[in-house]
């Protein structure tokens, strides 16, 4: 290990530096503490043994000098003083000295006292040596995350988009990198639209699996035969039906909670079937909101689930607003859900803006509600809108 | 943790001793109350009077602990706070589980069954 060895007693210096050789050390003698300072900058040392008093740089200085430096590894220093200068470790121990030893000193006291600070420095070694591997295995995790994070939003219909007269909007918000939600829409024929939001139970990795899975499984040929009747009526109540003898396992306590209409858009009814999804909310120009459904069997929760279809019409500026129940469950500093009432009240108020606007508006407020927490579950927002009539 | 308070060979009553079922929670409440179905009681009160939030996951550990117990054995919930019940409403599990308004009746049932 190397040692520097600071003092103005050329004789004091070698006789410490042929200690240190002994003890199987590398000394690197100083005059003074400047010339020990450019050594400890330019060196791997990590210990220090300094004479108190010196010419241009004391040791006193030259402790704070190496305090100062903020080095990325710690220095171990010890302060070599004089008999009666005891008053002086004070100002030293103030300053960052570690350890001390009396002039004169002898061979046996240099060696524990060294060796104590060889053990200090090899252990400081080894920590700094976990801490990095921890930190490139944080930093490797954390990219992976960041990846898989964008690819799942790759699969999302994001921002504004228009079909015919009808329009969606989203806002998509992961509690820790990846969600268990996910949503899409497509158009299935060109009189239909197709489309679903789900949320799978939990949330994190493991959710976020069986979401993505469920994106690539569903897409718009899979909804199309499945959400459609062999009579050519809309029932996504078949497609729920089919989605829970995929995903129902005996050993298994996943499962997923799902909302998927099929949308005509000549008359805007809605075929749709509920599946242990929040209700979705009806906003009309006039400000009312009412919520829709009556509740159903999430997918893959039991075996023996039944599923029907519920209808509802959208007349021209009317609004349907779809949360994950991350909205309603949203929680501030005392524990009080921003609930049904105050995400009604939200959507009401929001009736005269843009639609476009509305799931950033319901994120944005339940981000104050937070109080600057993140959010504690995963939250999609999606909204169907149909045109008001020109 | 849970407390338990045994009937005979089979019946047990649970308190699951949290005010929250939830993902943090729920794997724990889930493997203690397995634990006790693998013992042999598997005709269960679950008290959840005390219980005043249930998440996704906590239905899912909830809904577990029946498909476990299967045909051989039962379970029967007390009445949940109206928040909790709403849960259990709109995801049709308030058709699956058996709901009585306090223990001893949840009790009474599982003695008469």
């Amino acid at each position: 290990m190397q040692i520097i060895v600071a003092d103005d007693d050329a004789v004091q210096r070698r006789y410490i530096s042929i200690a240190m050789a002994r003890l199987g050390h590398d000394a690197l003698e100083a005059a003074n503490g400047e010339e020990a300072l450019a050594l400890l900058m330019e060196n791997k040392a990590r210990i220090v043994v300094s004479d108190l008093d010196m010419p241009v740089m004391d040791g006193l200085r030259l402790t704070q000098e190496i305090r100062a430096r903020k080095l990325d590894h710690y220095v171990h220093i010890i302060m070599v003083t004089g008999s009666g200068q005891s008053d002086d470790h004070k100002h030293a121990l103030e300053a960052g000295v570690d350890d001390f030893m009396s002039k004169p000193f002898d061979a046996p006291t240099l060696r524990v006292r060294i060796g104590a600070a060889a053990r200090l420095v090899e252990h400081e070694r080894q920590m700094a040596e976990k801490t990095r591997v921890l930190h490139e295995a944080h930093e490797r995790i954390r990219s992976d995350l960041e990846a898989a994070a964008r690819a799942q939003r790759r699969m999302l219909p994001l921002g504004e988009r228009s079909i015919g007269d009808y329009g969606f909007a989203a806002a998509f918000l992961p509690s820790t990198f990846v969600s268990g939600d996910m949503f899409g829409y497509f158009t299935l024929r060109p009189d239909r639209i197709g489309f679903y939001a789900i949320d799978v139970s939990g949330h994190g990795i493991q959710a976020a699996l069986t979401s993505v899975a469920f994106g690539h499984l569903v897409t718009s040929e899979y909804f199309a035969t499945h959400a459609i009747g062999a009579d050519g009526r809309p029932d996504p109540a078949r497609l729920a039906r089919v989605l829970n003898g995929r995903f129902y396992k005996p050993d298994d306590d996943s499962y997923l909670t799902m909302f998927a209409g099929v949308l005509d858009v000549n008359t805007g009814e809605v075929v749709f079937c509920q599946a242990g999804y929040p209700m979705p909310m009806l906003a009309r120009p006039d400000r009312t909101v009412t919520p829709v459904g009556d509740g159903g069997f999430p997918i893959g929760l039991w075996e023996k689930a039944e599923y029907h279809n519920l209808r509802l019409r959208l007349e021209p500026g009317e609004r349907l607003v779809i949360c994950s129940d991350g909205a309603a469950e949203a929680e501030d500093a005392d524990g009080v859900a921003f609930g049904d009432g105050r995400l009604g009240a939200l959507v009401a108020r929001e009736t005269a803006r843009p639609t476009k606007e509305l799931p950033d508006t319901v994120a944005a407020s339940l981000a104050e509600w937070r109080g600057g927490q993140p959010l504690a579950d995963d939250l999609t927002v999606l909204v169907l809108e149909r045109s008001p009539t020109p | 943790m849970i407390t338990t308070e045994t009937h005979g060979q089979a019946i047990c009553l649970v308190d699951p001793n949290m005010p929250r079922l939830t993902a943090a929670t729920a794997t724990a409440f889930k493997d203690e109350v397995s634990g006790l179905i693998d013992k042999g009681y598997d005709r269960l009160v679950i008290d959840l009077a005390g219980v005043g939030f249930v998440d996704s996951s906590g239905l899912g550990a909830l809904v577990g602990l029946l498909k476990k117990v299967g045909n051989r054995g039962e379970i029967v919930l007390c009445q949940p706070a109206d928040s909790v019940m709403q849960m259990f409403r709109i995801t049709r599990m308030d058709r699956v589980f058996k709901f009585l308004p306090d223990r001893a009746q949840a009790l009474d049932a599982l003695k008469e069954g």
